[in-house]
């Protein structure tokens, strides 16, 4: 269902390249892990996939679902179902974390034409992707990751993805600011939301997380590449072995 | 040669006779003091980005009374700068005095539109908190708007030990090129409480002095929102005088095509073991202009101060200005202060992380605006009225795009 096709991407105005022709497919229902280490372009990918446009490609395209998505702005591409979870989730102070949600989630039915939700049903469904996380009531009522702690900021990503319940869903290392019982929690949730219609790209630097949402697949990104992909097997190896490994196999 | 020819003096305020309505004793003895009265120039700091073409023009007259009977009614009103509907609430009494003034010391240093209000008020109201109030009270200013006119509302509003209410402020009217120049002095006496929330839709002038004095173990939370106006000038000095105390204060402006905001805020933490908090924002567009000026002064004795300025500018045009100014003056060694000053545009990466949720970047835009505008509103403890003035923030928003 998610198709990249030897993407180049540098930022707008520079001439610094950061992807540097990486392909990639994910077929509904799959789980996909890109590990690598910092620096590699990992976090510049996914935000491509959303839609950042202070990047440029400059070659390459991304399908979704047979169809390019180039074209498409952030608005547009969340829409029609593409999600990030991103690393760094951006504090909004003044902005209520519950009616935010509420608005994303009228926003998704209205491009559905469907009718907006009622508010006290909201508030109910609110409450059961909370539960779902593991995130208390108070988080309805405060600032949109305001004041939050980076564990907690984590979470309400993947409440924001519980709630709008989207494609294809990319999780930027979600797992670094978590204790391991965090880490348990949002992985449990976080598998409860694998099903047959969706897919998800994990991307994590330790394979710790892997521990708990089990991929299906496997890359590793260096430099702007993927150099190696395989099953598991290849993180735990990656996880003794360290990236020099693969990179040594490389030459 | 008449009195007014004397003090004809080109840098004296002095249109200001024209407000001169008294006995013709009080009179003599408030014009030799207005001619100490130096109008404001540019070359005093605490004049230097305000538009003073503005408070050139004075208006020729002062507002009249429009009545002499005193009604009861749900807040108290002012009409023209004078109390016309008083209040029937328990715990909070209301005097008028007309001989106050005299036993003021006239010429303020920095600010003779203070000096200005003390010379030409004639009826200054005393409100006295005497306990615990539930009701929050409601104060409303506005004209009788078929003239251009001076008003000089004085008010003295004193919480009583152990008191504690919540006062809502309301300048209202649509009378662009009148001038209030008001007076607002509370003194917070010990374990008392005063949440205080003033609201600014005039588009007449508004030249506004505050003085908080706050005794030992008090709380005061003061915030002022200005949705709309033309020239809104605040002038606050606080006076943390008994240990154990906090002061909150806050501002918003929002602003277009020439308005403008500015803030000035002395606070002297003079004892011990108190707290301070200033945050100011303004959103600016069109030719607008805010001026956060800000001082805090810790003294020798005052150990352990906990103090922060934080003054924060959206600007939405490339010909708005925001002057921002935190100082710290600190003669104590074991305290803690900070300032922080931000000016700048609504970040790409938020609007980023609200698209990709599925707002289009107008919403997203609009959205982070709003939010900007109502974490000023949310340190504003008065809860009471935080629905409509959400409304207000949201209309004046609206009109800024
Ligand atoms: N907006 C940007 N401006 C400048 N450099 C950038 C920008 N975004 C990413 N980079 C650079 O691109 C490289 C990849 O960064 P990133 O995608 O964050 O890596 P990772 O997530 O794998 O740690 C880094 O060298 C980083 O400094
Ligand atoms: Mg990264």
């Amino acid at each position: 269902m998610i198709e990249i096709k030897d993407l180049h991407v540098k930022i707008e105005e520079e001439d610094v390249e950061i992807i540097k022709g990486l392909s990639l497919t994910i077929n509904k229902g799959e789980t996909h892990a890109i590990m690598g280490p910092n620096g590699s372009g990992k976090s510049t990918l996914s935000k491509v996939l959303a839609g950042d446009e202070q990047y440029e490609i400059t070659s390459g395209d991304i399908l979704v679902n047979g169809e390019s998505i180039l074209e498409l702005d952030a608005t547009e591409r969340a829409l029609m179902g593409i999600f990030l979870a991103f690393q760094y989730p951006v504090e909004i102070p003044g902005v209520n974390n519950a009616s935010f949600l509420r608005m994303a989630y009228n926003a998704k039915q209205q491009h559905e034409d469907k009718e907006e939700i009622d508010p006290i049903d909201f508030e109910e469904y609110l409450d059961s992707k909370l539960e779902l996380v593991g995130m208390s009531k108070d988080f309805k009522e405060r600032p949109v990751n305001f004041g939050f702690s980076g564990g907690e900021k984590k979470r309400n990503e993947i409440l924001q993805m519980a709630v709008l319940n989207p494609i294809f869903n990319i999780l930027d290392e979600t797992d670094s600011g978590l204790d391991i019982d965090a880490l348990k929690g949002v992985a449990d949730a976080v598998n409860k939301l694998r099903a047959n219609e969706n897919c998800f790209l994990l991307i994590t630097h330790y394979q710790r997380l892997l521990d708990y949402i089990v991929p299906d697949i496997v890359h590793v990104m260096v430099d702007g590449k993927i150099i190696e992909t395989g099953d598991k097997s290849l993180a735990l190896e990656l996880d003794k072995k360290g990236y020099d490994f693969i990179l040594e196999k490389q030459d | 040669m008449t009195m007014t020819e004397t003090i004809k003096k080109d840098s004296t305020l002095i249109e200001c006779l024209n407000y001169l309505d008294d006995s013709i004793e009080l009179y003599k003895d408030r014009v030799s003091k207005l001619e100490k009265l130096n109008k404001p120039n540019r070359k005093q700091e605490a004049w230097k980005y305000f538009p003073l073409k503005k408070l050139n023009n004075l208006p020729k007259n002062k507002g009249k009374k429009v009545t002499t009977t005193i009604q009861t009614g749900d807040q108290l009103d002012f009409i023209n700068g004078f109390l016309t509907q008083s209040i029937d609430i328990d715990g909070v009494e209301i005097n008028l005095s007309d001989t106050f003034n005299n036993r003021l010391n006239v010429v303020h240093e920095e600010n003779p539109f203070t000096s200005l209000n003390t010379l030409t008020n004639n009826e200054t109201v005393f409100i006295n908190v005497t306990k615990k109030v539930l009701t929050p009270l409601k104060i409303r200013f506005h004209n009788d708007e078929t003239d251009t006119i001076y008003t000089d509302p004085k008010l003295i509003i004193t919480c009583k030990e152990n008191s504690s209410i919540d006062i809502l402020v309301t300048h209202e009217g649509n009378d662009t090129d009148s001038l209030e120049n008001s007076s607002f002095k509370f003194n917070v006496e010990e374990n008392a409480e005063l949440n205080y929330l003033s609201i600014k839709t005039a588009t007449r002038s508004i030249q506004e002095s505050i003085e908080i004095n706050c005794a030992a173990n008090t709380y005061v939370n003061a915030s002022y929102i200005v949705p709309s106006t033309t020239v809104s000038r605040h002038d606050a000095e606080v006076n943390l005088n008994g240990s154990n105390s906090k002061c909150y204060l806050n501002g918003l402006g929002i602003l277009k095509s020439e308005e403008s905001f500015t803030f000035k805020t002395r606070v002297h933490h003079r004892v011990e073991e108190c707290e301070s908090y200033q945050h100011f924002k303004n959103i600016l567009s069109g030719k607008s202009m805010a001026e956060y000026n800000g001082l805090v002064e810790v003294y020798k004795d005052a150990q352990l101060t906990d103090s922060y300025q934080l003054n924060r500018n959206l600007i939405l045009s490339d010909t708005a200005k925001a002057f921002s100014r935190p100082q710290l003056r600190i003669f104590a060694d074991d305290v803690k202060c900070s300032h922080g000053s931000t000016t700048g545009q609504i970040e790409e990466s938020e609007i980023l992380y609200l698209m990709s949720r599925g707002l289009t970047r107008t919403q997203a835009h609009a959205i982070l605006v709003f939010g900007f505008a109502d974490e000023v509103l949310e340190s504003s403890k008065c809860k009471f009225a935080h629905d409509e003035v959400r409304i207000l923030l949201k209309e004046s928003l609206k009109s800024l795009s």
